[in-house]
């Protein structure tokens, strides 16, 4: 064996392990590297009458520090966090717009209370009925404040979901050029893997977790890519996009829609996303929050808004103004809202009304309606209960609402979805235009009688909201619950980032870059490269010596 | 176990950032001297103490509507005191006028007297408060309590018997003014006396006075009795009346011995009778719980008898006697409402001051409680600000110390 091509073999091998080494160096803060290995192995020996004689060393390949498992350990609790992240920035939002005990629907209610005290301890003093008048409005000011806030906040839930499904989108376009590149490169290459390819895939992957949660199969060099109940966003490389549009049951909320194969044609449907499949990523968080506090906190909202007005509304009837004149309502409460799914083949309209006494009945639900082809089923969503099965809804009534049928031929299949108080917060408005209007004598009349007023301001301890609970109770409870969500995400936020340090720990410990090892991997191949070299200098040297024999 | 070098410096930023963080937190507590900043940071203790500052401000608001009632009542005691001090004043004029030395000239100007007298109660009655709003009228606080008929010029009662209750506590509702109706034309409640008057076609000279209850557990306590003449030799026929005007009995005719001073009715009352009463000549004796003892019409009685001259005119002479007995007793019952309105009246501001102390314990209590769960411990906090301070400085210098020992910078 020559000498020279032995320390060859050593110098290109000190040369591939410094590369290697450099390149670590390079990307040890490159989001998604991971850390690369040059494999060597003996280049075996020759075999001569005195023995085998070893032919140096040999470059195997390159090879990436990888555990599928750890990483997608890692991508799974990342996607997590970024769920709850994503809700965290939404409820805290809430958080925050409550936080003052001293301002908001709370005081205001009992301040106009206060009012109502007071013209009924003085039921002819016109300064205590223009301030109760002036209280009436600063009621329904913090009511529409909350309500409308609550609306900005869907608004940019919206939004945020329009701008998810664009992100997800562009990913799914990396991610199938990368298998392109990749099936490509195996191609070209097929004995040795094309590490930083495979890096920048999953990391692309990583990115699309951290939006929604999908699952990926890897098969023949090629990833595919599908979510929630198994919808494919990416198939044998073809791209199938979310899309996001208005709810067919309600048009205020933007959903998502997966693109669905159908036939072989390679024609496609949309079809909506099941939200609650979605389990992962920021717009599982944004899915979350909207469902599960968002909407829920309008309906309460809204609940307390009409549930007081009419209370106040019912109250005010039953007494004489200072004119002697019978009461009229302190408040104008907007109608339950009975919305046709856009889907609807028949086209019966349904509208409803609150009830004279409805007040204590009314709930903080949504009601959905649906038609067999027979009998129309009312559900209360809040609970699942079926409230009413018939053949028809006039006259129907639940939950403090009188329903209507609005003409037209209903189609089986059809369905409307009611919302009984969502909207009433922000639309709720004041109806009394002059302070005299306030009706604090009962029907006996007279300027100085305060008793209906008395009536009135007992309306302040009475249980109201569903007959178990008082206003301020309600509003309190609504701060609870907003208070205790967003406890609860900071604490699964904490425990979440534990999980996901370890997991990130556990993943760089081998798959990460440490300098100091890296430099001693430099300094241990600058030696065999200098060893190498010196390898070759004395084959050299012992050639001219042979050279020189005269 | 291999440590990233970019795991070392996420580590390290994260740990700075999460002291920071919490450096942050007990700052803003300090800030702003809340241990909840948000509903997050205790949501059981943010609905609390918003549950709580409800019943705070609504024991605050009794507090008010209290010192609405108070003042209130403490006009109208301030009225019923100036009422009961024209009372004795009338009181003392009937005295005078029956001094039977008096002649027609000094009792008609008597009459003058108790007439402005009446005027001064007219005018107390129709008090009105700092809104100009009527005391006595009940809800009508916007017309007068009482007012002359346009025809007859009586001075009637035209209010109503609402009552003007105030939410004073959680469970009681207290009458802040008393109607015109209950303190100038009604005996009190328990008032159990006899007023006596003759009819004004009396053509005798018959004096009918001091009704006295001699049986109190008689058969016709609380009934009323109208005593009727007729006859040769003279007689007389007493037929009793419920408290509802129905007949309930008639005793008679009995023969009339003018030799005696008293009749005795049946069931249980006597009364002085004199003088020589004329066939059809009649008198009552009404219970004061069933008789409309309206001052006003008391004084013009009394004002224009006084006004009739009397000398040597037996008959005018009895029928001034009858009117005076008439209007002492009439008067007397009114006083005493005057005096048992005043007492509860005391008794309402009583009961009002009791509240007050106990609102008042409320209301600290109230306090204590909701700085109990929401307000800082600015020692623990100040404490827990430099342990953080510390903490966060210990992190940034670790990390300064370890990333110090990278090979490349200690071996170049």
């Amino acid at each position: 064996m020559n000498l020279a091509k032995l320390g060859l073999t050593a110098l290109n091998t000190a040369q591939a392990r410094l590369t290697t080494t450099s390149h670590n160096i390079n990307n040890y803060d490159t989001p998604g590297y991971i850390r690369q290995e040059t494999l060597i192995s003996s280049a075996g020996a020759s075999s001569t009458a005195s023995g085998f004689f070893g032919r140096g060393v040999a470059v195997d390949t390159v090879r990436r520090a990888y555990d599928s498992f750890l990483n997608s350990q890692l991508v799974n609790n990342e996607s997590k966090g970024a769920l709850l992240a994503a809700y965290g920035g939404q409820i805290t939002q809430i958080n925050n717009v409550l936080a003052d005990r001293t301002v908001g629907i709370g005081p205001a209610i009992q301040s106009f209370f206060d009012g109502v005290n007071a013209v009924a301890s003085n039921p002819a003093d016109p300064a205590s009925r223009q301030e109760l008048l002036g209280r009436t409005q600063t009621v329904v000011t913090q009511f529409n404040e909350l309500g409308h806030f609550l609306d900005q906040q869907r608004g940019e839930s919206n939004s945020q979901i329009d701008n998810s499904i664009i992100s997800v989108n562009a990913h799914l376009g990396r991610i199938s050029a990368l298998n392109q590149q990749i099936v490509q490169a195996k191609g070209v290459n097929p004995h040795h893997e094309p590490n930083d390819l495979l890096d920048q895939r999953d990391y692309e992957i990583s990115q699309l977790n951290q939006i929604v949660n999908v699952n990926v199969v890897e098969q023949d060099n090629q990833v595919s890519i599908s979510v929630g109940n198994g919808q494919q966003l990416l198939s044998q490389n073809r791209i199938y996009p979310l899309t996001s549009g208005p709810s067919a049951e309600n048009p205020k909320n933007t959903v998502v829609f997966a693109t669905v194969p159908v036939g072989k044609q390679g024609e496609v449907i949309k079809v909506e996303l099941d939200e609650t499949k979605i389990t992962g990523g920021s717009l599982g968080g944004l899915l979350k929050y909207r469902r599960e506090s968002l909407e829920v906190e309008q309906r309460e909202v809204g609940q307390l808004a009409t549930a007081f007005a009419l209370s106040m509304n019912e109250a005010n009837v039953k007494g004489l103004d200072l004119k002697g004149e019978p009461g009229t309502a302190f408040f104008n409460v907007p109608a339950p809202v009975a919305a046709a799914n856009s889907q609807n083949v028949g086209n019966v309209n349904i509208t409803a009304s609150f009830q004279n006494d409805a007040a204590n009945k009314i709930q903080a639900s949504d009601y959905a309606i649906y038609f067999d082809g027979n009998n129309y089923t009312v559900t209360r969503e809040s609970d699942n209960q079926i409230l009413h099965v018939g053949p028809g809804l006039d006259d129907v009534a639940i939950d403090g609402m009188q329903l209507k049928m609005q003409g037209g031929v209903p189609s089986a299949g059809d369905r409307w979805a009611l919302s009984a108080v969502a909207h009433s917060s922000v639309q709720i408005s004041v109806a009394m235009t002059s302070p005299d209007q306030i009706a604090a004598a009962d029907a006996d009349g007279g300027v100085a009688n305060g008793k209906n007023a008395l009536e009135m301001a007992k309306l302040q301890s009475n249980k109201v909201l569903g007959g178990t609970k008082t206003f301020n109770e309600s509003f309190s409870q609504i701060v609870n619950r907003v208070g205790v969500q967003a406890q609860q995400n900071e604490f699964m936020i904490a425990s979440q980032n534990a999980l996901t340090k370890q997991s990130y720990s556990a993943q760089q410990a081998l798959s990460g870059v440490n300098l100091n090892e890296e430099y001693i991997n430099l300094e241990a191949a600058q030696e065999m490269f200098m060893a190498a070299s010196r390898v070759i200098e004395v084959s050299t040297v012992l050639m001219d010596t042979i050279l020189s024999l005269k | 176990m291999r440590i990233s070098t970019s795991q070392f410096y996420k580590t390290g930023l994260n740990t700075i950032n999460a002291q920071q963080a919490r450096q942050l937190d007990t700052f803003t507590q300090i800030g702003t001297g809340k241990k909840i900043v948000s509903p997050k940071d205790d949501p059981l203790g943010a609905a609390r103490a918003l549950n709580l500052s409800n019943n705070m401000g609504i024991n605050d608001r009794f507090a008010e509507n209290r010192s609405i009632a108070i003042q209130n009542l403490a006009f109208e005691e301030s009225i019923l005191n100036e009422v009961a001090t024209t009372l004795v004043a009338i009181k003392t004029r009937i005295v005078e006028a029956g001094n039977g030395t008096m002649a027609d000239a000094d009792r008609a100007t008597l009459s003058e007297v108790l007439t402005s007298l009446r005027d001064q109660v007219l005018g107390l009655a129709n008090s009105t408060d700092g809104n100009g709003q009527y005391i006595f009228s009940g809800n009508h606080s916007d017309r007068a309590a009482f007012a002359p008929d346009t025809t007859s010029g009586k001075i009637n009662w035209q209010g109503d018997l609402g009552n003007r209750a105030i939410q004073v506590s959680a469970s009681r509702q207290l009458s802040s003014a008393d109607t015109g109706y209950a303190v100038f034309t009604r005996a009190v409640s328990g008032e159990n006396t006899y007023l006596t008057s003759a009819a004004s076609t009396n053509t005798g000279t018959g004096q009918i006075s001091t009704p006295n209850i001699s049986d109190p557990k008689g058969a016709n306590i609380g009934n009323d009795f109208s005593i009727v003449f007729s006859g040769t030799p003279l007689s007389y026929t007493v037929e009793t009346r419920n408290a509802d005007g129905v007949m309930v009995g008639t005793d008679g005719p009995n023969l009339y011995d003018a030799s005696k001073a008293q009749l005795s009715l049946p069931g249980g009352v006597d009364v002085n009778f004199s003088g020589t009463p004329a066939e059809g000549d009649s008198f009552n004796v009404t219970h004061a719980q069933n008789e409309n003892i309206n001052i006003f019409d008391t004084l013009d009685d009394l004002a224009s008898a006084l006004n009739t001259a009397t000398s040597n005119d037996p008959l005018a002479d009895a029928r001034l006697r009858n009117v005076m007995s008439s209007a002492t007793q009439r008067i007397d019952a009114n006083y005493n409402t005057v005096l048992t309105t005043r007492a509860s009246i005391g008794t309402r501001m009583n009961e009002i001051e009791a509240l007050n102390i106990s609102g008042e314990q409320r209301r600290l209590d109230f306090k204590s409680e909701i700085s109990a769960i929401e307000d800082v411990d600015f020692y623990e906090a100040s404490t827990e600000l430099t342990m953080r301070g510390l903490a966060l400085e210990a992190a940034s210098l670790a990390f300064k110390k370890i990333q110090g020992l990278s090979l490349f910078k200690t071996l170049g």
